[in-house]
């Protein structure tokens, strides 16, 4: 295979010389990003709110198992994510959502009983 | 020889066909059983199905994803990943509609209403006690502190135990029931004491004034909603802001002068008891209701429920449809049309889904309230009644509305 680069006839001698950095700081792009931890997307955000949002609900005290499981997923999920390995990570955070949603309506449900409980406990006096 | 091969062949064609027949039509996973099993379960709970139908409608396409990845021989970590995700969420059904229904419970017995004993548990769709004893620590060992566990234990007054058992706890039933009763028939002699004083300074009437009754809240909560609902409305309030609710642009021209007369002239369901009669117009003034070719009418804005969501919201929702069921339990022979429209943005899909969800949301609101389903029908009827133009955001506004019928008050 010819060198594009050493042919004159594609590029020219002055081409040849312009493009050169260029392609210098697109190789340089390329290894940074390898480099560089990848990005974490929407799931992510969507899934560490539904966690945060089942806190809110008082799932530490109502649901903690529920709650410790969609937090255990959502860890295993960014780790998924730091070995690239994109759809595990994906279907993890999927998971860890739906664990979480769980939690909170779990701790909702729990939390307005022992509400009710109280307030019946309270009228039989 | 060469019959041979055709023989041969002929035999492996066939063998073929017989496994193939054989051979399963779908890839099978436990996770998928369990999925299947969890959603029947949360379908088949009446509750789940009226209070959760947003959770409940994912929770069905989310099988359906399972399933059809078991269809199309997915890998197993496919199908056994949407597997757990559907049984995830017919979980999350269940425990949205048994939170929601316990909420509710939560706001009658602070208000001393009565709960309604009849109604089925949300996570097992069983009629009974349960309701009463679904709270307590025996049954939930997590229930703590947030609601005082310990003081709780330390009360005297409370058993740790079911109150379904034992003929003592039946007798405190009894006592707290006919105690939520008394309150519930002081309360509904308030509200119409409050109906009263409302009526007989009308020519005054302001939002100032309603509070100045001294009234209790729970009596103010219809006046409230009145002037909540004339604001979506965009009207600027008047002096009579009970004859500006949530009335169609169409009906607004003639009448808001004359409204509570019409609605006086307008009730007549035959009852023979002229108080309840009494009672019952007054309920249907203070709720704003107004006379339409089917009856009496009331409308509830969208602003009652999340955006685009059939998830009433709790305050002021609540109040409006506690006054509407307390209407509907005092006068049985009543019955009520709940008619949802939305405004023309969305798909066709979109628009008949959220309809009938928000028409079914306010149905299972009033049975939750006490009000025998078999009295209320609910249809969603989409973007096909619009009462106000759809191109501007105040008309689409106006569009997304609720409105619940008294069909046999005839109102003309």
């Amino acid at each position: 295979m010819k060198n594009i680069f050493n042919n004159t006839r594609i590029l020219g001698k002055q081409g040849k010389t312009v493009l050169m950095p260029y392609v210098a700081v697109a190789t340089l792009a390329t290894i940074l990003t390898a480099c560089a931890a990848p990005q974490q997307g929407p799931m992510f955000y969507s899934a560490s709110q539904a966690i945060r949002a089942a806190h809110n609900a008082g799932a530490v005290e109502f649901a903690p198992e529920q709650l410790q499981q969609a937090s255990a997923t959502f860890n295993k999920a960014e780790t998924m994510h730091k070995k690239r390995r994109g759809n595990r990570a994906q279907k993890l955070l999927e998971l860890a959502t739906a664990q979480a949603n769980l939690a909170k309506a779990t701790s909702e449900a729990k939390q307005a009983e022992a509400s009710l409980s109280f307030l019946q406990s309270g009228a039989l006096r | 020889m060469k019959k041979q091969f055709q023989l041969t062949g002929i035999a492996l064609l066939l063998s073929g066909v017989v496994l193939s027949g054989c051979a399963p039509k779908q890839a099978w996973s436990p996770e998928l059983e369990q999925a299947r099993e969890a959603y029947q379960r949360a379908a088949g709970n009446p509750l789940v199905n009226s209070l959760a139908v947003a959770e409940l409608d994912q929770a069905n396409r989310q099988l359906q994803a399972a399933e059809e990845a078991a269809d199309y021989f997915k890998s197993r970590e496919e199908i056994a990943h949407q597997a757990t995700l559907a049984q995830l969420r017919s979980m999350e059904a269940e425990e949205t509609a048994r939170a929601l229904q316990a909420k509710e419970h939560v706001r009658l017995a602070q208000a001393g209403i009565a709960i309604p004993a009849a109604l089925p548990d949300a996570t097992t769709g069983v009629i009974a006690e349960p309701i009463l004893a679904a709270g307590t620590p025996q049954h939930n060992p997590h229930v703590g502190p947030a609601q005082q566990p310990e003081a709780m234990m330390k009360d005297p007054g409370f058993s740790g135990k079911s109150m379904s058992g034992g003929s003592s706890t039946e007798l405190e039933q009894i006592a707290s029931q006919l105690a939520a009763l008394s309150a519930q028939i002081e309360s509904l002699q308030n509200r119409s004491a409050y109906n009263a004083i409302q009526h007989g300074t009308q020519s005054s009437n302001s939002h100032s004034d309603h509070h100045a009754t001294g009234v209790e809240d729970l009596v103010n909560n219809a006046a409230e909603v009145v002037l909540e609902e004339s604001a979506i409305t965009s009207e600027p309030l008047s002096t009579e802001p009970t004859l500006a609710a949530a009335r169609p642009a169409q009906e607004t021209d003639n009448s808001s002068s004359v409204y509570p007369e019409a609605v006086n002239d307008a009730v007549d369901f035959n009852a023979p008891n002229v108080a309840a009669n009494a009672r019952l117009r007054a309920e249907l003034r203070a709720m704003n209701a107004r006379p339409s070719s089917r009856g009496m009418a009331l409308t509830l804005g969208e602003r009652y429920f999340d955006s685009g969501s059939a998830r009433l919201w709790n305050g002021r929702a609540a109040r409006h449809l506690d006054n509407v069921a307390a209407v509907m339990v005092e006068n049985p022979g009543l019955i009520l049309e709940v008619e949802a429209h939305t405004d023309n943005t969305g798909t066709d899909v979109q628009k008949d889904n959220l309809s009938s969800d928000r028409a079914i949301a306010i149905r299972s609101a009033l049975v939750l309230r006490g009000v025998d389903a078999s009295r209320i029908n609910s249809t969603g009827f989409a973007d096909s009644s619009p009462i106000a133009d759809n191109s501007t955001a105040l008309g689409r506004l106006q569009n997304r509305r609720v409105e619940i019928i008294f069909p046999n008050i005839n109102s003309l």
